[in-house]
C-alpha cells in the first residue's frame, strides 16, 4: 500500500510523499493518538504534531524500516513522550455519538463493559482498544505497538478471556 | 479437539473475522456458551470502541503547521526585488540604446514594470490558492 512512498522519497519529491503518507495513515495514527492519550480533541493536536514531526524528518529516511513502521514509531514515541509530560490520565470514554439509540439497558452494559476495559493491565488495554479502532487489523497493532503478531494476539486473548469473566461479575 | 483447543480456535476466529469451529461446540455445551459470550463481547467492543473520524479542518490545519516550518532559503519579497530591478536595468538600456526619446522608452518601460508585476500578483495568488 505504501510502495510508492520510497520511490518518491528517493527521488526526494518530499512533498508527494509526505502527502500521500498523510492520505493513507492520517485516520490510523488519529486512532493510535486516540488509544493513547484518551482524548480525541488533544489527540488531533497531538496527530498534528506527529505529522510535522514526520515532515521535517523525511529528508533523512534510510529506507531500513518501511515508511509505516516508521511512521508508527514516531507515533508511538510523541504519544508516549505526551503521557509523560501529563501529570494525569483523563477518563475520557470514547466516542458515544455513534452508539445507536438503545434502552437502558444495552448502555448500562456499555458502559459497564468500557469500565471493565478500562480495568484491564494495560498492555491488554491498548492492545485491544486499538485492535478495534484499527477495525481489527492484529497486524496494524502489531506495528504500531512494536509487538509480534503473537504477542498481540496473546493479549487480546487474555483481554477477551479477562473481559468476560468481569462481566459475568 | 479439546474445550481448550476449541476455545482458543474460537478466539483465533474472532481476531481473523472467521468462523468458528463447528466440530467440538456441536458436541460441548460449555464450548457453546463461550462461544456466544465471546461473540456477544465481540460485538459490543465493536460498538463502544469507536473513534470519531477526523475533524474537516485538520488537513487545512496540518498543511498550515507544515507551511510556516518550511524556511524559505530566500527572503519572501526577492521575486519582487528581481522583476523591478531587471525591468529597470532593461529600461535604462532601452533609452540609452534606442534611437527614440528617453523619456518616452522611461514611460513605457515603467508602465510595462507596473503591468507584469499586477500579473506575477494574480500567477502568485492563485499558486498559493491551489497548493
Amino acid at each position: 500500500m505504501d510502495q510508492d512512498v520510497p520511490t518518491l522519497l528517493s527521488k526526494r519529491r518530499f512533498s508527494q510523499a509526505f502527502e500521500r503518507m498523510v492520505d493513507l495513515y492520517e485516520t490510523k495514527v488519529f486512532h493510535m493518538a486516540v488509544m493513547f492519550l484518551k482524548d480525541n480533541a488533544r489527540a488531533e493536536e497531538v496527530t498534528q504534531d506527529i505529522f510535522l514531526k514526520l515532515w521535517q524528518a523525511l529528508p533523512s529516511y534510510d529506507g531500513r524500516a518501511s515508511p509505516s513502521t516508521w511512521l508508527y514509531t514516531i507515533a508511538r514515541n510523541t504519544c508516549l513522550t505526551v503521557l509523560r509530560a501529563e501529570s494525569h490520565r483523563k477518563t475520557v470514554v470514547l466516542d458515544r455519538t455513534n452508539e445507536p439509540a438503545s434502552p437502558p439497558k444495552d448502555a448500562a452494559t456499555a458502559l459497564n463493559l468500557a469500565q471493565c476495559v478500562e480495568r484491564l493491565p494495560e498492555e491488554q488495554r491498548e492492545v485491544i482498544t486499538l485492535f478495534y479502532l484499527q477495525e481489527k487489523s492484529v497486524q496494524d497493532v502489531s506495528r504500531m505497538l512494536d509487538l509480534p503478531e503473537g504477542t498481540v494476539k496473546s493479549h487480546l486473548h487474555r483481554a477477551r478471556v479477562a473481559l468476560a469473566a468481569m462481566m459475568k461479575e | 479437539m479439546d474445550c481448550k483447543q476449541a476455545q482458543e480456535a474460537i478466539l483465533e476466529a474472532l481476531d481473523a473475522k472467521t468462523s468458528f469451529p463447528t466440530e467440538h461446540l456441536a458436541d460441548c455445551a460449555h464450548c457453546r456458551e463461550f462461544a456466544q459470550l465471546q461473540s456477544s463481547l465481540d460485538l459490543q467492543l465493536g460498538k463502544i470502541l469507536v473513534a470519531p473520524p477526523l475533524s474537516p479542518a485538520f488537513r487545512a490545519s496540518l498543511k498550515k503547521t507544515v507551511q510556516h516550518s518550511s524556511p524559505r532559503p530566500w527572503p519572501e519579497s526577492l521575486p519582487d526585488i528581481a522583476h523591478v530591478t531587471g525591468c529597470a536595468v532593461a529600461t535604462i538600456l532601452c533609452a540609452a540604446m534606442l534611437p527614440v526619446p528617453s523619456s518616452m522608452v522611461i514611460l513605457s518601460g515603467a508602465a510595462l514594470t507596473a503591468v507584469t508585476y499586477a500579473m506575477q500578483c494574480v500567477v502568485r495568488g492563485l499558486m498559493e490558492e491551489f497548493n
